[in-house]
């Protein structure tokens, strides 16, 4: 059994602001929709997302912007942006 | 290797306090962990359950619940309905729970067994030592691991144990009901049944739902599929809304996902096993999940025991647990997704058709397999491959 280690502090830190140099876009929660539900963990194949008691973290090295969890989020507080080239 | 616990159940919902509860009571040492600060909120669940579901394992406590109903009415696409006594209408209907209050009461029970609980602690990673499993916790800022012959992931929808244990437990998005519900005061409705609207008018792979929780105040909610709307559950239940209930105001939001896949093919794992929405144990048809959790709960608990005595924790020793569930609720999850297959197959017109051939019935007499049987014998064309099921 293999397990990897979910460092969730480290990654609260880095979601909001330092978009990462992915061309494609990045996957941003409205925490003014969010109801910390869940669903969007449900359905990520990635393990990209993680439910930190009421706030859920994004890990953009994983996600791949494959929009399973846009379309399974009950609040629509899921969006793509689109991330300026550095 | 020295172990801190017997079993470390993660997720203080019904399941996991029903794990946790049973465990303690067989003389197993128990931890209870919640990730939330408070046990029981915020709820993502339309609170129905049968009353032999939790009479099953409880004495029931009045506290617990909001409303009894004595039925369900069902409404089609077109108004007509059929109406359902409580007792045939399966798993979901009879009472309302205040999950705040029965959540926590379970919990209670848990600690009071034996069990230790700790709540606003998260398991944050999990790992194979020895013959056991070592799992880390962060609790208020404070990292520290405990060591377990056994966890049991009772970890929701958004369940992370079975990954950890390499079970594949990702929902497709087909499989998945997006769900949004609002309680409801200063509305008007018949609160002796829970009513349900079905057809893609109301909401496209799914169906609204009412079920009363006192005179004029109701959990009313709609679960859709991400595959057959693109306008998400909220839009659906504001339409819902508006027509049906404009006078009403809105005291507490509740979203949700409700896995609808018809439980995992396997729910263990070497020192692992996975109760209620973490093992995808949700009715497929129903939605309802509250009844086979603390099922599946309890099963999990008496394998954790048995496990313990003969000192094997392993995936193969554990499979006794999906033993207990499939042939308890396991053919009526198969059952189910067949039947909403099916139904998503269905346009609203023969779906309307359906209702009205059996309107006519008494309802409050038969069970939910004789209806079956009438609507396929009255509908051959349309429900033939049914038939297997329940003929």
């Amino acid at each position: 059994m293999s397990v990897e280690g979910v460092e969730g502090a480290e990654g609260v830190e880095g979601t909001a602001e330092n978009a990462a140099e992915k061309r494609e876009g990045k996957l941003v929660i409205d925490r003014y929709k969010c109801a910390y539900c869940g669903a969007c963990i449900a359905v990520c194949k990635y393990d990209a997302n993680l439910l930190i008691e009421t706030f859920v973290w994004v890990d953009d090295e994983k996600c791949t912007l494959c929009k399973a969890c846009l379309r399974t989020c009950p609040m629509q507080a899921i969006e793509i942006i689109e991330v300026a080239e550095e | 290797m020295d172990y801190d616990y017997d079993v470390i159940v993660i997720g203080a919902g019904p399941g996991g306090s029903m794990a946790a509860k049973t465990a303690a009571e067989k003389g197993l040492d128990v931890l209870l962990i919640e990730k939330r600060q408070e046990i029981g909120a915020p709820v993502r669940c339309a609170e129905g359950v049968s009353r032999e579901a939790l009479e099953e394992f409880f004495e029931i406590e009045k506290s617990w619940i909001a409303k009894e109903v004595v039925g369900a009415i069902i409404y089609g696409p077109d108004g007509s309905s059929i109406r359902m006594s409580a007792k045939m209408a399966g798993n979901e209907v009879g009472f309302v729970l205040e999950r705040k209050i029965f959540d926590r009461a379970l919990a209670r029970m848990a600690a009071k067994a034996g069990a230790d609980v700790v709540v606003k602690t998260t398991a944050t990673s999990m790992r194979r030592v020895n013959d056991g499993v070592e799992v880390e916790l962060k609790r208020m800022g404070e990292s520290f691991s405990v060591r377990s012959k056994i966890v049991i992931g009772a970890d929701g929808v958004e369940s992370r144990v079975g990954k950890w244990a390499g079970i594949d437990t990702t929902v497709k998005i087909g499989e998945i009901e997006s769900c949004i519900q609002y309680l409801m005061a200063g509305i008007e409705f018949d609160a002796d049944y829970t009513h349900f609207w079905i057809g893609n008018c109301y909401a496209p792979g799914g169906y609204v739902w009412l079920f009363p929780k006192g005179e004029g105040v109701a959990n009313v909610g709609i679960g859709v599929l991400p595959t057959k709307t693109k306008k998400g559950p909220k839009y659906h239940l504001d339409s819902f809304v508006k027509e049906h209930f404009p006078e009403g105001e809105i005291i507490e939001v509740v979203a949700g996902g409700v896995p609808v896949s018809g439980g995992l093919e396997s729910a263990v794992a070497d020192n692992v096993m996975l109760v209620g929405d973490a093992a995808r144990h949700a009715d497929p048809m129903t939605g309802g999940g509250i009844a086979n959790a603390i099922k599946g709960g309890y099963f999990a608990a008496k394998v954790a025991k048995e496990a313990v005595e003969v000192n094997n924790f392993s995936k193969e020793f554990l499979k006794r647990y999906d033993d207990l569930w499939k042939n308890d609720f396991g053919e009526t999850l198969s059952r189910n997704k067949a039947i909403q297959k099916k139904i998503l197959k269905l346009d609203d017109d023969t779906l309307s058709k359906l209702i009205r051939s059996v309107s006519g019935y008494d309802l409050e007499q038969i069970s939910l397999r004789r209806l079956m049987i009438e609507l396929i014998k009255k509908n051959p064309r349309i429900l033939w491959d049914l038939r297997s099921l329940f003929m």
